[in-house]
């Protein structure tokens, strides 16, 4: 929040407290109870963290759970169409991590997608993709990412927090918590998961927890499904007018207790409330698309917030307009152990359209250049069959990447013939964070927090830049 | 790191001489050559220092050589010292120059080719040795404090230098040993100072001669230490303070937190009215301050309340104060709240935050796993009191007592409250990796306060601890009976069942049947029907059915069998993840065209047929060879393979179908009787002269792991078109003619009939429906996850956290050096002796850490404020021997921890008032001092509890099982579950609704969000305590979760009820209802007019006022008016969501 905006909320609303115009500009979006001494030396740290010419303001993480094959997506292996059929050789395979595979006999599985070249860059995509190839132009593909985790759970919990440990604060708190958050009333780090329908693999709330961060930076799930925020609506029988008495009662009692005690705390719990009413009214209007012109609504291929993917998608472009920083929407079903033939079409078919409409939207309003699009999953599959399906594969996989200060058209890295190792320009996940963060003029070995008498990062203890991607 | 872009000086002018090599001009020393030793070598190798005894400033001294022999070898660069060196790779520890960057390839040719061609002096002056002597000195000159500019204060390492050390240093110059730079170490006399070739980093008593101060306050920045890139920079005050300690002598101390706390140091506990008082109010004074006025009674009242029970005062207990607030009615108050049931659920909170307790297992699906009597455990110790040193060793290693009572067994179930995995794909010895370090990083949280999880991939950088001994404590644990990786939908293995006095009685009652049966069955005289049923099936022709009794079975993933008597093999033992059963046939003596597979359910199996609990099982491949009289083997090709049931589309023909990845699913939902054929067809008939054996294989290669086949059996047919049937023929040993023991084949008979015989059919069905009773008795029975002793596991060290890497040291359960050593010669020491140890008189972690957690519950923060780390990188104590104090005086009172509360709240210190003045703002902002109390925002749960109480709502029973608040819908809907679980969440009903919060289910990927939003931890990992932060969630949460709308509803028709007829009567009753105190007229005003306005607005809208008392399960009245009713409950609901409410003062 902006002095500016405290101010105003002090003018609009009744003069509550006379004392802390200033305290609400800056506890605004919530605080500690802690000494002013940390937020100081939380600013230093920040300050010290930003070294670079931001390119980016805000990310939108299109985030494809369960793992979607790079083999049948963004990584085009011939050599694994002629050997179809083989046994994988043992040397490759040998000492290896694998997860249902292990122990089995290791039979490659050529690619179950036809791949063509597309726009001026002829990027090599796949044909499962055909919307997404219409934006080849604008995005990045890196074909050398790698993991360290097999497992879905550790997986995803290692892509986003860059740990496979518990506990520790997600990609979109480390940015809200470095950052902070542009949007008055909305929170910083936003939250959407799409209707999948078929069982998926479960997420955890813990992908979007703050850890040991303050938990203002924990992100905010939006549903779908019943209120889009957990509470946001009045409970029955309470009228916009009655919850605002209620709450202008709450803070003129607070005000007189508050002569008498003098405690800073009630000065932003106050502030809180003013933000929560905020919400109560701004984000019903968000969920609400009739102000969404019918072509835009056709390009991204939603009716209306009805928590598909492509509602989702022009959702993120809504909040990313509104200021919010970190978008993550999740797509659950990209587990494909067997049936990829069938059911990789299936499932891409519910992610292309809208995935490419959000780049052309963004570009077309000039959000392109300043937002960051990502594109992936916690692992990829191996070039091994299991039945017909593929198992999870942790040594090599794609995602792609666009906008804000990312190079589009290009391909980066590449995995070896049979797409089972990333070999040229490894991109590792503490890279790709590295690398995030750099995009938003911040150091990610500067920006960290002192927990258990440690400094942690978002990187752990690893990660570089990976410069050839940046625009 | 100084690197050769950086010279400064005469180094860089002579620098700027062009410097080019071409193929026609030869190296001239002067210009080419003696800027690169100024520049690089003279450092080192000059009339200072002259390491490895060379000296390279003059020719004189280059020609001398050194140590390593000469320097160079005129025309033989190869032979040559200098050349040798400075070509090493960089990471060679001899590479030349010895500090900073390798010298560029264009200056190691010039000094190749200058010594290839001979390598003579050309243009060298005398002078020109001088004025490099002195650039040297110049460039490393430093700006070292005057002795008048230190701090003259008296130094202590602890207080005032180690934090500074850590924080700056110790990342390169501390304990880890891979991270070390230069080979220095700061953190411990001996090493800072080492002679590190002709210089100290510490010198103690020179700031001159101390290479550490030198470089503290070097003039070059490159030089400078710590270097421009690391994130740490101490301020000028901390190199100050570094430079006068250095200069006071530089002595070091033990940490605190590792020297067992003596008398010597503590503050004496003993003979004082309140010794806290006095060691506060010594500390104040010296400060200039003053405590603060005793806090006014209602206010102490609440805060008494909530900090011991957790829960607000009632009526009567503030009232009873308020009119006498003396001394004795104020122990009083103590005394009744550490009495009531609800001091022990208010310790349990804070208790299972810290072991990190929850309801399901955390990983992947996230199932519930039932732990429930832990958490009553906890609460049961806390209101016994029961000494803190056996609650430690119960959990630890309850187990492990002698004559260990069923209590015990439950506390040592804190062993298993680490995350588990079910999902499909993990690896076991990952998982078993993760469970290890988990429990080390509990026990050095839980009870040592030392962040012990950073030595699981590398030394301790801060503390003392190392990788080996990280993987010692685990060894503790080593001996856990656990699986790596459980299937999912089965219990969560070992666990205790727990049945009340008649479920087990019943259960007494069953198994009596079931053996009275089994006797009658064996009793029998059988010896007529035996021998006519032999006749019978004698001279029937030889088609059927046969069953036949394996000779052996045998496993490769170390599954182990049990024959039964009716020939069927039972599956026991170890379940590995995936496993292949070879079963060995004898021949009988006749042609084979058939083998038949049964699939059989067993009371062993609980739930359907396969080994795990419910799953299906897999079958990936049926094969059949046999060795003829010659020895030779054959594979047996099978035509046909017919089941009696498919399954999810998968049929018994995949079984052969030669691909492992194909399998065929069988799943049974009826547990024991169930069974399922299916009949193998051979292509060609195994002949009748076979000799030696058939091995039948099956093999199982399953997607969901464990899920072998629980039960089988074999038979085979030698009629020539074999039949799918399902009947039972005559066993094979009496069709063996060359079996030669009758005797013992009567025997195997005499069972196989009594096991099998219609006769006995009525028997059998009631023995299955005996089991089945049995079965889902012991289903129903509440368990709990508890500790079982096996054989330890090896443990080993695992390079950088690596499971798969089996390189590293195997090692046994130890204690570090630093610390009291372990009694137990050479035995192997147990976890029972770790919990010793940890309550041992000289142990330094167990009572400070509990202490100091105990001291922050009373007084809003530690003596050490950093309740999770008391080391190098924690806080050192304010009050470090009240600390100590507070320490041994818990050990000596029995470690009775509802003495030491009476103790810390009965102090003038805890009575004060936490109103903070402005001066006490300016002087002590973060209370270190306590010269006022704290004030607390409310714990997730007590805000929770304190609505129902206020409310009325509240249901006080103590302990069982858990409870689901209202929770928004489809909360879970990113959950998935895999074993059956429902992922429906089903709302608690009734009176289960309203009980404390602390018994909520504790669901680790989506706790509930009312607590998530008020800080309550996940449980992941043990919290010693939770952040305090200030949200818009926390006011929507207040404002529409509906357990607050209900209890404020509930709460009206308390106020219209019992606080009198009039509204202002009403107001000052629900004030002190919900505050403890009067309103005044200007708050009173301001409801009075809430009211009016509501009570009109809902007046005029009954649809309004009916939807807002419909809110919650439990019902409105109706005989208030709706509209009064809910125009009271704005009120209500604005006093509950006051900060008031929810802050302890």
């Amino acid at each position: 929040m902006t002095e500016e905006f405290a101010h105003q909320l002090l003018s609009t609303r009744r003069q509550f407290l006379s004392r802390s115009a200033a305290g609400i500009g800056s506890l605004a979006l919530g605080s500690l109870l802690t000494p002013n001494a940390l937020a100081n030396e939380k600013n230093s740290i920040i300050q010290n963290a930003l070294q670079y010419a931001p390119k980016a303001k805000r990310v939108i993480y299109l985030y494809m759970a369960g793992g979607p094959s790079h083999l049948e997506s963004f990584d085009y292996k011939p050599e694994l169409e002629r050997m179809d059929g083989k046994l994988m050789p043992k040397s490759m395979t040998e000492g290896e991590e694998l997860a249902q595979l292990q122990g089995a006999d290791l039979w490659i599985m050529g690619p179950q997608a036809k791949f063509a070249r597309y726009g001026q860059s002829q990027q090599e995509i796949s044909s499962v993709f055909p919307k997404i190839a219409e934006v080849a132009d604008d995005i990045c593909i890196i074909r050398s990412m790698k993991t360290d985790q097999i497992n879905h759970d550790p997986a995803h919990t290692f892509m986003n927090t860059g740990t496979s440990i518990s506990g520790r604060p997600s990609m979109g708190s480390w940015l809200t918590y470095g950052l902070g958050s542009e949007s008055e009333n909305l929170p910083g780090f936003v939250v959407l998961s799409s209707n999948t329908g078929a069982v998926s693999q479960p997420i955890s709330a813990r992908q979007w927890h703050s850890g040991f961060l303050p938990s203002k930076h924990q992100g905010v799930e939006f549903r779908s499904l019943g209120d889009p925020v957990l509470y946001i609506q009045n409970p029955d029988g309470v009228s916009q007018k009655v919850q605002r008495d209620v709450i202008d009662a709450v803070q003129e009692l607070s005000k007189l207790r508050n002569d008498i005690v003098d405690e800073p705390e009630i000065a932003t719990r106050l502030s809180q409330y003013e933000m929560a009413f905020q919400m109560q009214t701004s984000v019903p209007e968000l969920a609400d698309f009739s102000s969404e012109p019918d072509h835009i609504l056709e390009m991204y291929g939603t009716k209306g917030a009805d928590g598909s993917f492509a509602a989702n998608c022009l959702m993120a472009r809504r909040l990313a307009e509104r200021g919010v920083r970190f978008t993550q929407i999740y797509h659950r079903g990209w587990d494909h152990h067997a049936r990829i033939k069938s059911l990789m079409p299936a499932q891409a078919k519910s992610v292309d359209q809208a995935s490419a409409a959000l780049i052309k939207d963004l570009k077309q309003n000039g959000m392109l250049d300043d937002t960051l699009v990502i594109w992936g999953g916690e692992f990829g599959r191996t070039p091994m069959a299991q039945s017909d399906g593929r198992d999870h594969h942790i040594n090599g996989f794609s995602i792609w990447m666009a906008g804000g200060g990312i190079k589009g058209g290009i391909t980066h890295g590449a995995t070896d013939d049979l797409g089972y190792n990333a070999v040229e320009d490894v991109v590792h996940v503490n890279d790709l964070h590295a690398t995030i963060l750099r995009l938003f003029g911040l150091n990610h070995e500067k920006l960290t927090y002192r927990y258990q008498g440690r400094d942690f990062r978002l990187t752990d203890v690893a990660g570089n830049v990976v410069s050839k991607i940046l625009a | 790191m100084r690197t050769h872009v950086t010279l400064s000086g005469f180094a860089a002018i002579l620098l700027a001489f062009p410097m080019q090599l071409t193929a026609a001009s030869t190296v001239q020393f002067d210009t080419d050559i003696w800027p690169i030793f100024v520049s690089r070598c003279i450092e080192c190798h000059g009339e200072q220092k002259q390491e490895g005894e060379l000296r390279l400033d003059s020719p004189e001294h280059i020609r001398a050589g050194g140590q390593f022999g000469d320097a160079i070898l005129a025309g033989k660069p190869v032979d040559s010292a200098i050349f040798e060196l400075i070509s090493l790779p960089t990471d060679d520890k001899e590479a030349m120059p010895g500090r900073g960057e390798r010298l560029s390839k264009s200056e190691i040719d010039l000094i190749e080719k200058w010594i290839e061609e001979g390598a003579a002096f050309d243009g060298w002056r005398t002078d020109m040795q001088t004025a490099a002597t002195k650039a040297v000195a110049a460039e490393d000159s430093a700006t070292i404090p005057t002795l008048a500019s230190l701090p003259s204060k008296p130094l202590s390492f602890n207080r005032d230098i180690r934090t500074i050390l850590s924080n700056n240093c110790s990342a390169c110059h501390g304990p880890d040993e891979a991270a070390r730079e230069a080979g220095l170490r700061l953190d411990a006399s001996e090493h800072a100072s080492k002679d590190l070739g002709g210089r100290n980093a510490i010198t103690p008593g020179s700031l001159p001669e101390s290479e550490m101060i030198r470089r503290l306050f070097h003039d070059d920045p490159e030089q400078r230490m710590p270097p421009v890139h690391s994130n740490r920079q101490p301020s000028d005050e901390e190199r100050l303070l570094l430079a006068a300690w250095v200069n006071q002598g530089a002595e070091y101390q033990p940490h605190w937190a590792y020297v067992t706390p003596t008398k010597e140091d503590a503050f004496p506990m003993q003979g004082k009215k309140n010794p806290i008082d006095e060691l506060i109010r010594k500390e104040l004074i010296s400060s200039g301050l003053r405590k603060s006025e005793e806090a006014d009674p209602r206010t102490l009242a609440r805060r008494l309340s909530f900090d011991i029970v957790g829960l607000p005062p009632t009526d009567a207990q503030v009232n009873r104060f308020a009119a006498n607030p003396s001394t004795k009615e104020y122990s009083n108050l103590v005394n009744e709240l550490l009495e009531s049931p609800h001091y022990g659920e208010r310790m349990a909170m804070h208790w299972l935050d810290q072991v990190r307790y929850a309801d399901t297992n955390g990983y992947h699906s996230d199932e519930t796993r039932k732990v429930t009597a832990y958490r009553d455990y906890v609460i049961n110790a806390f209101n016994d009191n029961k000494s803190y040193d056996a609650f430690t060793i119960e959990q630890l290693a309850g187990d492990l007592l002698p004559n260990a009572t069923q209590e015990q067994q439950i506390a040592a179930g804190f062993n298993r409250m680490n995350q588990l995995s079910a999902e499909g794909g993990a690896q076991s010895n990952e998982y078993r990796a993760k469970y290890a370090a988990d429990r080390v990083r509990a026990l050095g949280s839980v009870w040592m306060g030392a962040t012990l999880g950073c030595a699981e991939c590398h030394d301790h950088k801060f503390d003392p601890f190392t990788t080996k001994n990280f993987y010692e404590f685990a060894s503790f644990f080593a001996d856990i009976e656990e699986r790596g990786v459980y299937s999912t939908g089965e219990t969560w293995d070992p666990i205790m069942h727990l049945p009340t006095m008649s479920e087990q009685e019943k259960l007494n009652q069953i198994e009596g049947d079931i053996s009275d049966l089994e006797e009658e069955i064996a009793a029998k005289d059988i010896a007529e029907s035996l021998s006519k049923w032999f006749r019978m099936s004698k001279f029937k022709p030889g088609a059927g059915w046969h069953p036949v009794r394996p000779s052996s079975i045998t496993s490769i993933h170390g599954t182990l069998f049990e024959q039964l008597d009716d020939f069927s093999v039972l599956a026991t033992g170890p379940n590995p993840q995936y496993d292949d059963f070879h079963t060995i046939v004898p021949t009988d003596n006749r042609e084979i065209t058939g083998i038949r597979l049964e699939i059989m359910g067993h009371p062993t199996l609980r739930k359907g047929l396969s080994r795990a609990n419910g799953a299906p099982i897999e079958i990936s491949e049926f094969a059949v060879r046999y060795t003829d009289s010659d020895g030779q083997v054959h594979d047996v090709p099978i035509r046909e393979a017919e089941g009696d049931r498919n399954f999810f589309g998968s049929k018994a023909d995949v079984t052969v179908d030669g691909k492992l990845h194909s399998r065929w699913l069988i799943r049974a939902n009826k547990p024991i009787t169930d069974k399922v054929t299916v009949v193998y067809t051979l292509e060609n008939p195994i002949p009748r002269d076979t000799v030696g054996e058939i091995e039948v294989i099956l093999f199982q290669r399953p997607l969901n792991k464990r899920t072998s086949v629980g039960r089988y059996r074999l038979s085979v047919t030698s009629d020539p078109a074999p039949e799918f049937n399902t009947t039972l023929g005559m066993p094979n040993p009496y069709l063996d003619a060359t079996l030669d023991d009758f005797a013992a084949a009567n025997q195997i008979a005499d069972r196989f009939y009594r096991a099998t015989a219609k006769e006995f059919k009525s028997e059998h069905s009631q023995l299955d429906k005996l089991h089945l009773e049995r079965y889902t008795l012991v289903a129903s029975l509440d368990n709990t996850l508890i500790s079982n002793s096996v054989d330890p596991r090896m443990t080993r060290i695992l390079p950088r956290g690596n499971w798969m890497d089996e390189s590293g040291e195997i090692v046994k359960p130890n204690t570090p050096d630093f610390l009291p050593a372990l009694d137990v010669e050479d035995r192997r020491a147990t976890r029972l002796d770790l919990a010793q140890w940890l309550v041992r008189k000289d142990n330094p972690f167990t009572a400070r850490v509990f202490m100091n957690r105990l001291w922050k519950l009373y007084f809003g923060r530690g003596i050490s404020s950093r309740l999770d780390d008391f080391g190098a990188q924690g806080q050192w104590p304010t009050h470090p021997e009240l600390l100590d104090g507070l320490a041994l005086e818990f050990q000596e009172s029995g470690w009775d921890v509802k003495e030491i509360i009476r103790l810390l709240v009965t102090s003038d210190a805890y009575k004060q008032s936490s109103y903070a003045s402005e001066e006490l703002r300016e002087t002590d902002p973060e209370n270190l001092l306590y010269a006022r109390q704290s004030r607390l925002r409310l714990e997730a749960e007590v805000i929770r509890d304190n609505a129902l109480a206020i409310g009325g709502l509240l249901n006080a029973s103590i302990g069982g099982d858990t409870i689901k608040p209202y929770q928004p819908d489809g909360y879970w809907r990113n959950a998935q579950t895999f074993g059956g679980e429902s992922l429906q969440y089903k709302t608690s009903k009734g009176d289960e609704q309203y009980r404390r919060g602390l018994y909520t289910y504790w669901k680790r990927s989506f706790l509930h969000p009312s607590l998530l939003a008020f800080d309550a931890p996940t449980r992941e990992e043990c919290t010693a305590e939770r952040a305090v932060s200030n949200t818009p969630t926390q006011a929507l949460v207040l404002l529409n979760d509906p357990t607050y709308v209900e209890a404020a509803r509930s709460f009206a028709e308390k106020i219209i009820r019992e606080g009198g007829t009039s509204s202002d009567e009403r107001i000052q009753y629900a004030f002190n209802r919900a505050l403890s105190r009067e309103a005044s007229s200007d708050e009173a005003t301001i409801l009075n007019t809430l009211y009016a306005q509501h009570r009109e607005a809902y007046g005029n809208d009954a649809d309004q006022a009916k939807d807002v008392l419909s809110v919650g399960q439990s019902m409105a009245p109706t005989d208030i008016e709706p509209a009064e009713l809910a125009a009271w409950t704005s009120v209500a609901r604005t006093l509950l969501n006051l900060p008031e409410a929810i802050t302890r003062f």
